[in-house]
């Protein structure tokens, strides 16, 4: 099974800022792993510094090492295509957005099967979060499939 | 449409264009593809009286019809938005729904880019849209492929393009525009100074030649026409009853 956590801490996004996951059927823990890193500052791991203190004292060398970023990047930009997301993972996404994360400019969420219920669950979003610009969500079964009006 | 559908719907138009708040941030919003029908285009058309933040607008594929472009045109042509570009290519528009785009483009002066592409526009519609063209001072982008244009449309385009100053991407593949079309925008290119990129892809403009019955000499030299191009031309010239050998002069680039 999948660790989309670990992916992406192991990754590149935090050097680009981007999250994508295509086409890796997203289920409820995996939709909310990902929401989970949303809540993250991710570190770039090219731009690390290492430091070293050597305390000297009377018996031993105690070496002791620390691990910093000097700049941690934000996700600005999250894309999950064509994933079959459950509602529940919709919801996750959704409550992170809504409730912690600020960051975020641009959300993929096309060819999900969202249908009306999850579309308003994202719409529900925009109310309270104020940094979302770009929103996709082509091909998500938002209105109600039928007769077409021909004039 | 189950009211329940329809009602979430309203609310999602709503909420994502900002009537239900002040503010909102969203710049880009794409949602073609969604089956929204008449109503749904309506509802996105009656959220934009108020929002002053959306510039980009996708509602392609989805069925919004005559009903949805009347709706959408109403808005744009009596309210100050920040739409630029608007892309409801696949809708049904037809001739009766570019009537008011048409309009729109005339009155409205901030789009930047339209695609009608497969909108069952016709020569008729298309003339409703160049009329616009005429006048517009704002339009980059226009896409009007696969709209069964044919040579009068195109005729229309032509004309328009003569005044209008700011256009600089038009599309008009799949239009049958044939012969007489492109020589309307040939006409078109003479005083036209902005326009750069004009695609007329699958016009059968060679494929006029094929039935053309009147025309007597044909030079097409120094055209940088490319070998493909030249075997359709051949072609054409072999079903061709009128046109005398040996008339037709053109190069291979």
């Amino acid at each position: 099974m999948s660790n989309f956590l670990e992916e992406i801490k192991n990754g590149d996004h935090g050097t680009t800022g981007i999250i994508t996951f295509e086409d890796r059927d997203i289920d409820e823990e995996g939709a909310k792993q990902i929401a989970m890193a949303l809540t993250m500052m991710l570190m770039d791991p090219h731009d690390t510094t290492t430091t070293t203190t050597t305390t000297t004292t009377a018996r031993k060398k105690r070496r002791k090492t620390t691990t910093t970023t000097t700049t941690p990047i934000e996700i600005r930009e999250l894309h999950l295509s064509a994933n079959n997301l459950p509602f529940s993972g919709v919801m996750a996404i959704a409550k992170v957005l809504e409730e912690k994360n600020t960051t975020l400019q641009v959300l993929t969420l096309s060819r999900n099967n969202l249908g009306p219920e999850g579309a308003a669950v994202i719409a529900n979003v925009l109310i309270v979060n104020q940094t979302l610009q770009d929103l996709n969500l082509e091909h998500d079964d938002i209105g109600p499939q039928g007769a077409v009006a021909i004039c | 449409m189950t009211i329940l559908d329809l009602k979430v719907l309203w609310q999602f138009a709503k909420i994502l264009v900002g009537t239900n708040h002040n503010v909102t941030s969203l710049r880009h919003l794409k949602l073609a593809g969604n089956n929204m029908g008449p109503q749904g285009g309506t509802a996105f058309a009656n959220a934009l009286k108020t929002n002053q933040t959306l510039q980009h607008l996708d509602l392609g594929y989805n069925d919004i019809g005559c009903e949805g472009a009347v709706a959408f045109s109403k808005v744009l042509k009596t309210n100050q938005t920040s739409l630029q570009e608007i892309y409801l290519q696949g809708n049904e528009i037809g001739m009766k729904g570019a009537v008011g785009i048409g309009m729109t483009l005339a009155t409205k002066q901030s789009l930047r880019f339209l695609d009608l592409t497969m909108n069952e526009l016709g020569p008729e519609g298309t003339k409703e849209i160049a009329k616009g063209l005429i006048v517009n001072q704002t339009l980059q982008g226009l896409f009007l492929a696969s709209n069964d244009i044919k040579c009068d449309g195109a005729v229309e385009i032509g004309k328009a393009l003569q005044t209008n100053q700011t256009l600089s991407r038009l599309y008009l593949e799949e239009n049958r525009i044939g012969c007489q079309g492109a020589v309307a925008f040939g006409k078109a290119l003479e005083t036209n100074k902005t326009l750069q990129e004009l695609n007329l892809y699958e016009n059968r403009i060679a494929k006029a030649l094929e039935t053309n019955q009147t025309l007597q000499q044909l030079d097409l030299r120094e055209n940088e026409i490319e070998e493909d191009g030249t075997e359709a031309i051949m072609e054409a010239l072999d079903m061709n009853e009128t046109l005398p050998e040996g008339v037709v002069e053109y190069d291979v680039v």
